[in-house]
C-alpha cells in the first residue's frame, strides 16, 4: 500500500512599497502589507502556535520572498504597523458608539475590535515584533519548509537569454534567505511559477535541488510524466520538479470553491470605502484615497435587493451580518471536504499505480488570494490538519519526498506560468509591454558595467551597487501585474520609471565620473533593501 | 584635522558637528535627518576615493545632479536593435529601436517601407533561414505582437527598411526556441483528445487542454 501524501504550499507576495515621508498618501498601498500581516502571517504563526500546542500533526511549505523579509524586518514598517493597528483600535471604539443600538450588529463590531487589539498584543508581546525569527523557529523544528525564491519577483523566461540576471536575481534570493533565515534553502519557488527551458540549469548551479512548476509544464512535456502529476519528475541535470494540483485553485476560489459559501465574510464590503468620512475620521483623512479599515460586517449572501444597498446607513437591516461562528462551523465542513477529494484521489492514483510506494498530491495557495476573497482561509487550513488526525493521509514537505530523486524519471518541463492562460501573457500585455524595452535595456547595460568596473571600490562601488538594487526592483513583475489589473497603475507606473531613471543616472555618472553624493545617499537611505548587495552578481559567467 | 588620518575609528570620535564639518570639507553635501552612520560611510568613500585615485583623477563629487531626461523614459534608445521576446509558446512579442542615423539615412536615400521579416531555422546553429515571411511597419511603431509559424522550432526576426536602392537590413534578433511540449497540443479541439492515460486524466490534463482550447483553440497546433 502507497503512502498517501499531501504537500500544502502556501506562497506570498510583495512588492516594495516602503514610505516614510508621505505615509497618509501612500497609506492605501502600505495598508495592503499590514492586513496581510494582520490576516495571514500572524494568524499562519497562531495556528503553529495552537496546532503545536494540541499535538497535531503539521506540516507546510512557505514561500516568505526577500521584499517582504526585508519589510517585516524594518523597524519603520513594525512601527507603521502598530501605529495602524492603533487607528484601526480607535476606529473600532468609534465604531461600538456608532452602532450601539443595534444589538446584533455590535457583537461582530466587537469581534473586528478584538481582533486589531489581538493583533496588537501578538506582535509586540508575543512575537516581539519579529515575525520571521518565529517562522525560522517552526523551520528549525521540522514543521515548515522554506523555499527560497528570487531577489524581486521577476519573470524569469522574459530574461531567458540573460543567464546574468537570472543567475543575479537567484543570487539576491539565497542570499537574502540566508541572511534572514540563517540557512540556504533545498528547494526555489520561481515567480509567477514561470519556467522557461534553461531556468533548471540556474536553479542546480546554486545547488538547489528542487522547484515546484504549474500542472501543464509537466503534462505538456514532451516526454509523457509516467505518474502524472503524484510524483515528483526531475530534469535532464535532476532537478527535482514538483507539479501542483491544478484543481485546488477552482476549489478553493471558483465561482463554487469554498471561499464563496455565503456564510463567510464580504472581504469587499468594507466601512473605509461604504461610510461617510466624518465616521472614519482620523482613521481616513478628507483628500487621501480611501482604503480597507477591517471593519467588515457582513457575509456574502447577498440577495441584491435594495436593502443590501442601505445596510449601511440603517443599522436595522441585520438580515446579512457577519456570524464568526458559523464561517467557523462551514470551515470544518469545508476541511473535511478537501480533504475527503484529496484523498479519493490519492486513492485513485494509487490504484493506478500500484507498484508506487507512495503517492502525493501538491497544494498552492496564493496568500493574496486569501486575504482578498477568503477572511476565514487561514482557519480552514487549520481546520485541515485537525480533521486529517487519524486519516490515512499524511501530510509531508517536499524534501521528504525525494528520497529517490536518481530514480525519478526524467522529463523536460514545458514552458508555464501560473498566471495569463498559463504562460504568464498578463505580464506581457497591451498595457504594461512597453516596460519591457526599458528593464531589458537596463539589465543589459548593468552586465556591461560589472565588465568596465570590475573591482571598483568606494564611491564606484556603492553607485553599482545603488544600480543593481534598482535595476532589480525595476525587474519585479509585480508592477507590470499592478499596471494589467489597473490596481493603482500610476503608482507602478512612477515606481518602475523611478528605478530606471535612477539606474540610468548611475549609468550616466559613471560615464561622466561624475556623482551626487546627496543623490547616492538619498536613495540609499530610501529604499533600504539588500544592503548586502555586490553588484558583482550580474558578472558574465567566464 | 587635516593631517589626521581619517579611519572609521577616528570619525567615530568626533562630534556630529565636527563629522558636519569635516564633510563640508570634503565638499559633501549632507542631506537632512541624515545619519550618524551613513555620514561617516560618505566621508571614508570620499576620502578612500580621493586617497586611491591620486593622479588618476575618478568621480567628480558634484553638487546636485540633473535627473536623467528631464525625469521621462526616453522614447527609444539610440541604437538599431531588435529583441524578441516569447508571450507564451505562440507569440512573441518584438520590439525595435533605430537610431537617429540610421533613420536619417533611410530618409535620405528615400525610405519605402519598414518590415519584420519572421525567420525559421531547423537548427539554432544554422545560419539561413529554411522559411520566412514579413510583416510590413509603420516608421512610428516600436513594437509587435507576432504569431510565430507553427512546427517550426526555432525563429528570429530581423528589422528590414526597403528603399530606393533596395532592401536593407537593421538589425536582427538573435534566435529564440520554440518551446516544445506534448503532441497532445496539437489536438485540443474537443473530440479530437484521445489516448489519455488514466494517470494523465486524474492529474488533470483534460481541464488543461480544455482551456487551452478555450484561450488559444488551435493556435498551438
Amino acid at each position: 500500500m502507497a503512502t498517501k501524501n499531501l504537500v500544502l504550499l502556501i506562497t506570498a507576495e510583495q512588492e516594495y512599497i516602503r514610505h516614510s515621508d508621505d505615509e497618509k498618501q501612500y497609506a492605501a498601498l502600505m495598508g495592503s502589507l499590514f492586513e496581510s500581516i494582520s490576516d495571514i502571517y500572524m494568524p499562519l504563526l497562531n495556528m503553529f502556535v495552537s496546532l503545536e500546542h494540541d499535538n497535531i500533526p503539521f506540516k507546510i511549505a512557505l514561500v516568505l520572498p526577500p521584499v517582504l523579509c526585508t519589510l517585516l524586518a524594518d523597524p519603520v514598517v513594525q512601527k507603521q504597523y502598530i501605529n495602524w493597528l492603533d487607528k484601526r483600535i480607535e476606529l473600532g471604539k468609534r465604531e461600538l458608539e456608532r452602532c450601539s443600538g443595534n444589538p446584533k450588529l455590535i457583537d461582530t463590531v466587537k469581534l473586528c475590535l478584538e481582533k486589531a487589539q489581538e493583533d496588537r498584543i501578538d506582535f509586540i508581546t508575543v512575537y516581539g515584533q519579529n515575525l520571521l525569527k518565529q517562522f525560522s523557529l517552526y523551520q528549525k523544528k521540522g514543521y515548515i519548509e522554506l523555499l527560497g525564491t528570487c531577489g524581486t519577483d521577476i519573470f524569469l523566461p522574459h530574461y531567458a537569454d540573460m543567464e546574468e540576471v537570472m543567475n543575479a536575481q537567484v543570487e539576491i534570493g539565497l542570499q537574502s534567505h540566508r541572511y534572514f533565515f540563517g540557512e540556504m534553502p533545498e528547494g526555489f519557488w520561481l515567480p509567477e511559477m514561470g519556467y522557461c527551458a534553461g531556468v533548471e540549469k540556474v536553479l542546480r548551479s546554486y545547488g538547489l535541488n528542487y522547484t515546484v512548476l504549474d500542472s501543464r509544464s509537466l503534462l505538456f512535456s514532451e516526454t509523457e510524466p509516467e505518474k502524472g502529476i503524484f510524483s515528483p519528475a526531475r530534469c535532464e541535470n535532476s532537478l527535482g520538479i514538483f507539479a501542483r494540483d491544478c484543481e485546488t485553485d477552482e476549489e478553493l476560489f471558483g465561482e463554487e470553491g469554498f471561499a464563496s459559501n455565503p456564510v463567510y465574510r464580504d472581504q469587499n464590503r468594507d466601512i473605509g470605502f461604504e461610510l461617510p468620512l466624518e465616521n472614519l475620521e482620523p482613521y481616513l483623512e478628507k483628500g487621501y484615497p480611501r482604503y480597507a479599515s477591517g471593519y467588515r460586517y457582513w457575509k456574502r449572501q447577498s440577495d441584491g435587493t435594495d436593502e443590501d444597498n442601505v445596510r449601511f446607513t440603517d443599522p436595522s437591516t441585520d438580515k446579512n451580518i457577519y456570524d464568526g461562528e458559523q464561517a467557523m462551523q462551514q470551515c470544518t465542513i469545508d476541511a473535511a471536504d478537501f480533504i475527503s477529494r484529496k484523498f479519493s484521489k490519492l486513492e485513485r492514483a494509487e490504484q493506478l499505480l500500484p507498484s508506487s510506494q507512495s503517492v502525493s498530491i501538491v497544494c498552492t495557495f496564493n496568500a493574496e488570494q486569501f486575504k482578498l476573497n477568503w477572511y476565514e482561509g487561514i482557519s480552514w487550513i487549520e481546520q485541515v490538519y485537525r480533521y486529517a488526525v487519524n486519516k490515512p493521509l499524511q501530510f509531508s514537505l517536499f524534501n521528504n519526498l525525494l528520497d529517490d530523486q536518481y530514480c525519478l524519471q526524467k522529463i523536460r518541463p514545458y514552458y508555464g506560468a501560473c498566471s495569463g492562460t498559463g504562460y504568464g501573457e498578463n505580464l506581457l500585455s497591451s498595457k504594461n509591454c512597453w516596460m519591457i524595452r526599458y528593464v531589458r535595456k537596463a539589465s543589459e547595460r548593468m552586465v556591461d558595467l560589472v565588465d568596465r568596473f570590475p573591482d571598483d571600490t568606494g564611491l564606484k562601488a556603492r553607485l553599482l551597487n545603488l544600480g543593481a538594487k534598482e535595476l532589480v526592483l525595476a525587474q519585479a513583475s509585480g508592477w507590470a501585474r499592478m499596471l494589467d489589473e489597473n490596481y493603482y497603475p500610476e503608482y507602478a507606473e512612477q515606481r518602475f520609471k523611478e528605478s530606471i531613471l535612477a539606474f540610468t543616472t548611475v549609468f550616466d555618472s559613471l560615464g561622466s565620473n561624475t556623482v551626487s553624493t546627496e543623490w547616492l545617499t538619498d536613495l540609499e537611505t530610501r529604499h533600504p533593501l539588500f544592503p548586502w548587495i555586490n553588484y558583482r552578481i550580474f558578472s558574465r559567467k567566464k | 584635522m587635516e593631517n589626521t588620518r581619517i579611519t572609521r575609528s577616528y570619525l567615530e570620535a568626533l562630534s556630529f558637528s565636527d563629522l558636519l564639518k569635516l564633510a563640508d570639507l570634503y565638499g559633501i553635501d549632507v542631506p537632512e535627518n541624515l545619519n550618524r552612520g551613513f555620514l561617516i560611510g560618505d566621508i571614508l568613500d570620499v576620502t578612500d576615493e580621493m586617497g586611491k585615485t591620486q593622479g588618476t583623477s575618478e568621480m567628480v563629487i558634484a553638487d546636485n545632479i540633473t535627473p536623467v531626461s528631464g525625469g521621462k523614459l526616453p522614447e527609444m534608445y539610440n541604437t538599431t536593435q531588435i529583441e524578441v521576446i516569447l508571450r507564451n509558446p505562440v507569440w512573441a512579442f518584438v520590439f525595435w529601436n533605430i537610431s537617429e542615423n540610421t533613420m536619417y539615412t533611410l530618409r535620405h536615400s528615400g525610405i519605402i517601407s519598414l518590415r519584420l521579416r519572421v525567420c525559421s531555422f531547423i537548427e539554432q546553429k544554422n545560419e539561413n533561414p529554411d522559411d520566412s515571411f514579413e510583416i510590413q511597419i509603420a516608421s512610428t511603431d516600436k513594437d509587435q505582437y507576432v504569431l510565430l509559424p507553427v512546427g517550426k522550432r526555432y525563429i528570429a526576426v530581423e528589422l528590414i527598411a526597403v528603399t530606393r536602392s533596395g532592401v536593407q537590413k537593421l538589425a536582427n534578433s538573435r534566435i529564440v526556441a520554440i518551446p516544445c511540449g506534448s503532441p497532445l497540443l496539437t489536438k485540443v479541439q474537443p473530440g479530437l483528445i484521445s489516448d489519455i492515460s488514466p494517470v494523465m486524466e486524474l492529474s488533470g490534463v483534460k481541464c488543461l487542454l480544455k482551456a487551452q482550447y478555450i484561450n488559444h483553440r488551435q493556435s498551438f497546433s
